[in-house]
């Protein structure tokens, strides 16, 4: 099986204070630390897996700058046979669509039989790539994958539905798959692996190579664009209650109390 | 489509089903659509499934259209078989702008239909209004965990716009008591339902305990950061006379099962009390949350999501907040 | 001149976080603390994954990589738990001596098995009667035959008890004083050996800490390391080396608990205010924060210079004698800024104080290395 992996490099922010750049349109990220967003690294080994298991090949795909190569070298690592990076100043300011277009031309150009990626990403949790992919490949797809299996050329996956339930649907291949958290357990990195890559180049492929409109993807085809990042106004609704460890124990008490929780 | 399209602009509601009945999106997406619609304009809702014919009629005390779409390959949600059958409606009906729920099922089913349907999607939406004198719509989500709100701008296509709601966010128009709205059978292609089929369905695995009768749960996050941690937590829940209940990253860690965590992917709770402790307040685990309970929130980032939801929050490591706690109560207890 | 760190060393700094932030946790810190044991779970997956010996070369089970990759995993590991990084670092204590000094045979017999993780390395070079100096040994290696007999005793051996092969400095000529000295290679299990733990210490808990009694303990005349008579160099060349891993040590410490200082000082409020609104701790923390970036310009300086194939023992020395110092005093300020808390062995600080102060004992105490430095500068003053 022919394994196409769609991964992204954002920046961790579930221990760190968030702030914005004066411009309104980026966080300040200098302090932050960057790395593979964390439901691609189940992606990612939810592929390795099915590769051992099932033979063929596992490629890495992520559209970005030359810092962004960095989450290709760690699926390497990881145990991906290649990977491509998709750079181009046209992709420059490109929306979800544009990416998943360029992303799609990519795909198109080499066999496959199942995309995966993370169901959504760390950074701007829209959860669409997965969806618009399949639609521009003309391929099966199913969101929040909990489990997949392959037997007899079809993909059994199991995703969350409604209500707390889980589905177990039969896929045909090819398909696009997002991938829930939780679905496997990622490897670590291991320095065997990065030895193994770090003296691999890492191919680029730009508008030219991928055969793409310019018109279509980057700034000029985006329809949806950000005007304005602002922090949440901290503790609006909740009352916040100061003090050290006993005293807040004690008005909370008090609260709980009132509210009939003692 | 010509500038100011959003005057008095006809929406498309993509409705869900949830058990027998309709879930309460279905009536928060009217309550969104009628706010943009105005007077002149119109509201219709889509609605997919196998004998919802009752269903239909209950949509249409509210939305003013009801496209049925009644085949048994729709029995069960299929994001992938719904977006095949809904893109002709859309090219017919030609509605400026087509809602949809941010649930499991909507992330399953809109950003594909959005392509097929040829309009840009906004995501995830917590308000939605005209912009650029109508030619554009406005959106804020959330993003890098809900620690930044993000205001987005969508120029809308020939045909259109979506976008999806997220679950509560929007307040829910109430259905009228009699039906109004016009009822229409829509017919299912045959290429609907290929290369998806559903196999079965998979309960939550049954547990000892049962955390959506719970009065008092206190739930526990990322925040515990180690298993043996979650003693902490357990000792507080028993002083209160309450169950231990979880948020998803706690399940994924395998360190509390399935049984307990509360979110869309988990259950739906209506305790008299909840505490959330560790817990940062992702929309998913917060839309399990129901029936306005007393929420108490105990996290060490200010900035945390969980406070804008809390009614008490404390700022503060859990591991000195929770055991004096703990103390406190049995104490009043005596 | 580039201070930037190449992608595979970003690689590498990034796995160890990784595999540290997901295995190592401060309740197994305290427990195995409270009981004396090394990780050993957590240093097999580390051989599995090649943590472990990083710098061999890949004929004996190495990554090909230098001591200054080495020193990237030890400060990341050591950053995030003082007591786990500390075993993990310490678990091939001076195999480095068999790489540099050894046959291939010997090379090929003992350090794959230290690199997966199957083999624990003790360094058996201190006596009960002189600590730091080496220059006269009173443990003894006598030829036999086929086998050296050794005889005599050496303590604070670091993994004394649970490693599995110990580099023994023997004098095996008594009349050249140290240039009489030789290493033997001694088994864990060997007959004649025993060995005892010296009892409670301040940090480091996780290494055993033990005294080795030889009494007649034969071994083949293959187990000599490196030549006759040059043992006492080959400790000097191998501190060179070792030094700076300790600084790596000392380093990663430092940072471990400085950033917990951070994480407090934002969070906690006293008098309304959050501690680090308080130009105290301002001040405080400035200092601490460039404490820590010279530590690691001058740790950093030393392991490239070592894999440039250049030897600097003043370099090393002034590694080793720098990062040790500031790691105490930031793991000190850390509990300061704590305050009651950083007491408490819950907030892991004082923890990172305790193992902090062995850095700048072992592998030499502060005043051996301002001998080292001091003669490099001054050259012989008659």
């Amino acid at each position: 099986m022919d394994i196409v992996v769609c991964i992204k490099r954002v920046p961790d922010v579930a221990e760190a204070d968030v702030e914005i750049e004066r411009s309104g349109l980026r966080i300040d990220d200098s302090d932050l630390s960057w790395g593979m967003n964390e439901w691609d690294t189940f992606a990612v080994e939810e592929a390795l897996r099915l590769e051992a298991e099932h033979g063929g090949t596992v490629t890495a795909l992520t559209v970005g700058g030359e810092d962004d190569e960095e989450v290709l070298r760690r699926a390497l690592a990881m145990g991906a046979d290649t990977a491509i990076r998709l750079a181009d100043d046209a992709f420059e300011g490109s929306d979800p669509l544009a990416v998943a277009t360029v992303l799609a031309a990519a795909i198109r150009k080499r066999p496959y039989d199942l995309v995966l990626t993370g169901a959504v990403s760390g950074d701007t949790g829209s959860a669409q790539l997965g969806g618009m992919l399949a639609a521009l490949l003309g391929a099966g797809q199913v969101a929040l994958a909990t489990r997949t299996a392959f037997a007899n050329g079809k993909l059994e996956v199991q995703h969350e539905v409604e209500g707390g339930l889980e589905r177990v649907v039969e896929l045909d291949l090819p398909a696009v798959v997002t991938v829930q958290t939780g679905i496997n357990e990622p490897r670590y990195v291991s320095i065997r692996g990065i030895r193994k890559v770090a003296s691999v180049e890492i191919p680029v492929e730009g508008a030219g190579d991928l055969g793409l409109d310019v018109a279509a993807v980057g700034a000029a085809g985006a329809r949806e664009a950000l005007s304005e990042l602002f922090l949440p106004p901290t503790g609006e609704g909740a009352e916040i209650l100061e003090g050290g460890p006993d005293e807040v124990a004690e008005k909370l008490v008090e609260r709980l109390r009132e509210r009939g929780g003692i | 489509m010509s500038t100011n399209t959003n005057q008095n602009p006809k929406i498309l509601c993509v409705v869900e089903r949830a058990g027998a009945g309709l879930d309460d999106t279905a009536w928060e997406l009217l309550g969104a659509a009628r706010a943009l619609a105005g007077e002149g304009g119109s509201v219709g809702a889509a609605l997919l499934g196998e004998g919802v014919g009752e269903l239909a009629n209950e949509l249409a005390r509210g939305y003013d259209d009801v496209w049925v779409f009644d085949d048994a390959r729709f029995a069960s949600w299929d994001g992938e078989a719904y977006a095949r059958a809904l893109a002709p409606l859309a090219q017919r009906e030609q509605p400026a702008l087509i809602l949809a729920a941010h649930t499991n099922l909507g992330i399953d089913f809109a950003p594909g239909f959005s392509v097929r349907a040829g309009v840009p999607l906004l995501p995830d939406c917590l308000s939605l209004e005209s912009a650029g004198d109508g030619s554009a719509w406005e959106a804020v989500r959330t993003v890098y965990g809900g620690k930044v709100h993000a205001r987005m701008t969508c120029t809308p296509s020939e045909q259109g716009a979506m976008a999806t709601l997220r679950a509560g966010a929007f307040a829910a128009a109430e259905p009228g008591a009699e039906v109004t709205g016009r009822v229409h059978a829509e017919d299912v292609g045959d290429d609907v339902g290929q290369g998806r089929r559903p196999v079965r369905t998979v309960e939550p695995e049954a547990s000892e305990v049962d955390i959506t009768q719970a009065a008092v749960l206190v739930a526990v996050g990322r925040g515990i950061e180690d298993e043996e941690n979650l003693e902490i937590v357990q000792s507080l829940a028993e002083a209160l006379g309450g169950e231990v209940a979880c948020s998803r990253p706690v399940v994924d860690k395998g360190w509390l099962p399935k049984s307990r965590q509360v979110g869309t992917s988990g259950l739906t709770v209506k305790p008299k009390v909840y505490l959330a402790v560790g817990i940062s307040g992702s929309f998913q685990h917060v839309g399990g949350i129901k029936g306005s309970p007393f929420l108490v929130a105990i996290n060490k980032d200010a900035r945390a999501p969980i406070f804008g939801v809390a009614d008490v929050g404390v700022v503060g490591d859990l591991f000195d907040v929770v055991p004096a706690l703990e103390a406190k109560i049995r104490e009043a207890k005596g | 001149m580039d201070f930037e760190l190449s992608k595979a060393q970003k690689d590498i700094q990034k796995a160890a976080r990784d595999f540290a932030k997901g295995e190592f946790s401060k309740e197994l810190a305290a427990e195995l603390e409270a009981k004396h044991e090394f990780p050993f779970d957590i240093w097999r997956k580390a051989g599995e994954l090649g943590f472990i010996g990083l710098h061999y070369p890949e004929a004996y089970g190495g990554q090909d990589y230098g001591s200054f990759e080495n020193a990237l995993v030890v400060e990341e590991f050591c950053r995030r738990d003082s007591s786990i990084g500390s075993a993990m670092m310490s678990c091939d204590f001076s195999a480095e001596i068999v790489l540099r000094c050894g046959t291939d045979e010997q090379k090929k017999f003992y350090l794959p098995p230290v690199a997966y993780a199957e083999s624990i390395f003790g360094g058996a070079f201190t006596e009960p009667d002189h600590g730091s100096d080496i220059t006269h040994m009173a443990t003894t290696a006598v030829k036999d035959g086929d086998h050296w007999v050794l005889n005599g005793v050496k303590t604070f051996i670091t993994n004394g008890g649970i490693a599995h092969h110990y580099v023994v400095l023997c004098q095996t000529d008594d009349e050249a004083g140290y240039k009489g000295q030789s290493m033997i290679m001694v088994p864990g299990d060997a007959e004649g050996l025993e060995i005892t733990d010296v009892g409670a210490k301040m940090g480091i808990r996780l290494n055993p800490t033990g005294e080795l009694s030889f009494k007649n303990v034969r071994v083949p005349a293959s187990n000599l390391l490196g030549k006759e008579g040059r043992g006492f160099y080959q400790v000097l060349e191998f501190f060179d080396e070792s030094r700076i891993e300790v600084a790596a040590q000392a380093l990663g410490i430092a940072q471990g608990a400085f950033d917990r200082a951070i994480a407090h000082a934002k969070t906690r409020e006293q008098f309304g205010k959050k501690i680090g609104a308080f130009q105290a701790t301002q001040h405080k923390v400035a200092d601490m924060a460039t404490k820590l970036e010279l530590a690691r310009l001058i740790t950093y300086k030393a392991a490239w210079n070592y894999d440039q194939g250049r030897v600097d023992p003043k370099l090393a020395s002034m590694a080793k004698l720098y990062a040790p110092r500031i790691a105490v005093e930031i793991a000190d300020e850390a509990i300061q800024i704590l305050g009651g808390w950083g007491y408490m062995t819950e907030f892991e600080v004082e923890r990172f104080y305790r193992d902090a102060k062995i850095t700048e004992i072992y592998e030499g105490t502060k005043e051996i290395q301002k001998n080292t430095i001091a003669a490099a500068v001054l050259g012989k003053l008659r």
